[in-house]
């Protein structure tokens, strides 16, 4: 196994972790015949591809940036004018910000661009007024919630949203949550909520409601070789010491086909007779990403915006730094 | 440790005698006297996701004979980036660690760039055969978002046109 490529997964070590070819000269043309995305998987909003070709380092830098720095919109601030339900004002203000909205971030601006000054292009008002009634000619004793109350649920889908200034051109369809069915406290006859909300642009790493992602992770592709030819029972007891689908056994021959399925549990390395049979590798600049979003923008695009937020920390440390020794 | 006893001056605070800014300097350049060309960029507000990229690609510059980063304490939101070049012959132009940088820099734009594109130009495939729709890559074009004051003024002068 090329130990530029490869990192071996052995019993209780890593070999060769760092690339011995790591002070190569880096250069763009280099970097841009590697570079390679391919695409997985994309189902609503969830993604799977694979970026090959990038050292952990960037890997790295696009995993956190997606997780704390993309920004996103939501409730910064609850105005409580009623609220008689069991949960307290702050709790009850907690479980509303992280409620997802389904709008495009990049149509707004941050308070701070504003001078904390609130208007239209960086804050979108919402109301949420429930009240619990009991409902008229529920039959007594009735066990069924909805046949005996009005409204027992505030629901997300009770946010509702007020444009201001001309919000109502700017967005065609209203603004409303990710999801309709999130439960946000049950109430009881008589109890009620009600407040306006406001929702501000932020980013993941101020609060997590701000995170564009459910789940953003990468592994290194597992790479798996048999050493030798593996027959008959041993090919069969091979297969199971991996994940389904890694391993298949045709006509009576073991044959990695799916290695990339592989959790690298490493489980063959516990039988004596099935360690030596195999190479349990990871390819060292493969990752595969698993990119989950919460709904407000899809999976590939917040991947373009985080690599687009990386270019922006640079460009801005390039300003500050021909500000201070001047341009060439 | 002694409280800030400075209030006159919303931008500084002084703690005995020294006095300290209240909000970080961007970014900072702290030069040893030995070595002129090497230099610690004192980096505010970033963290581990610049400051490991930055490490990698400096490391890559042939010209860079060390560079090593650090968050010295989690609290600071800052970074440490220390870039040594490599000693040159006599009689050779000194290479800079902000040159350096600065090269470094670019290259991780241009390198954003691509990625970036390929990032995109692979999406737009995988959904064009899959029949999904396509979303928008580029931020939607808002005519009021940057243009707004200049709007302003332009109504102002035309009300000052009607008034004549």
């Amino acid at each position: 196994m090329d130990p530029r490529t490869h990192v071996e997964m052995a019993r209780d070590h890593v070999l060769h972790p760092s690339n011995p070819d790591a002070q190569d000269a880096y250069d763009f043309q280099a970097f841009k015949e590697k570079f390679k995305i391919e695409m997985q998987a994309i189902d609503g909003m969830d993604m799977e591809f694979d970026m090959i070709g990038v050292d952990a380092a960037i890997a790295n830098a696009v995993r956190r940036i997606l997780i704390s720095e993309v920004p996103t919109m939501a409730i910064e601030q609850a105005y409580i004018y009623h609220n008689s339900s069991v949960l307290p004002d702050e709790m009850l203000a907690h479980r509303i910000g992280l409620i997802p909205l389904a709008v495009d971030a990049r149509r707004f601006r941050t308070l701070e661009e504003d001078n904390n000054e609130m208007n239209d292009l960086n804050t979108l008002v919402f109301d949420l007024d429930v009240e619990c009634k009991h409902r008229e000619g529920a039959k007594a004793g009735e066990t069924d919630k909805n046949k005996k109350y009005i409204n027992h649920m505030v629901m997300s889908s009770d946010i509702k949203w007020q444009p201001k200034g001309n919000q109502k051109d700017r967005f065609k369809t209203a603004i409303c949550p990710v999801h309709e069915d999130i439960p946000i406290v049950e109430l009881r006859p008589g109890q009620r909520v009600s407040m306006e909300l406001h929702c501000s642009k932020g980013v993941g790493k101020l609060h997590a409601k701000w995170s564009p992602v459910a789940t953003a992770s990468y592994r290194n592709a597992p790479h798996i070789v048999l050493k030798q030819r593996v027959t008959g029972d041993l090919a069969y007891r091979l297969q199971q010491c991996f994940t389904d689908g890694v391993i298949e056994v045709r006509d009576g021959e073991a044959e990695v086909v799916n290695s990339r399925a592989d959790m690298m549990s490493r489980e063959h390395l516990r039988h004596d007779d099935l360690a030596p049979l195999v190479h349990t590798t990871r390819r060292r600049n493969h990752f595969i990403f698993q990119v989950e979003s919460t709904g407000a923008l899809e999976p590939d695009v917040l991947v373009c915006e985080a690599v687009g937020v990386l270019k922006d920390k640079c460009s801005r440390l390039l300003d500050q730094l021909n500000a201070i020794t001047g341009t060439e | 440790m002694d409280e800030p006893t400075d209030f006159e001056d919303p931008e500084r605070y002084k703690v005995g005698d020294e006095t300290y800014a209240r909000d970080l300097e961007a970014l900072k350049i702290l030069r040893g006297k030995e070595d002129p060309q090497s230099a610690t960029f004192v980096i505010a507000n970033e963290d581990h996701t610049l400051g490991n990229s930055l490490r990698w690609i400096l490391n890559r510059d042939p010209r860079v004979d060390f560079c090593g980063y650090s968050q010295p304490h989690p609290s600071d939101k800052l970074i440490k980036l220390r870039v040594q070049p490599k000693p040159v012959e006599e009689g050779e132009e000194p290479v800079d660690a902000t040159e350096v940088l600065r090269d470094a820099l670019k290259n991780l734009m241009q390198m954003c760039d691509h990625m970036s594109e390929t990032m995109q130009t692979q999406a737009r495939l995988y959904r064009q055969q899959q029949g999904l729709s396509i979303p928008a890559y580029e931020a939607p074009e808002e005519e009021d978002m940057d243009e707004e004051d200049d709007d302003e003024s332009e109504v102002a002068e035309d009300d000052e046109e009607e008034q004549q």
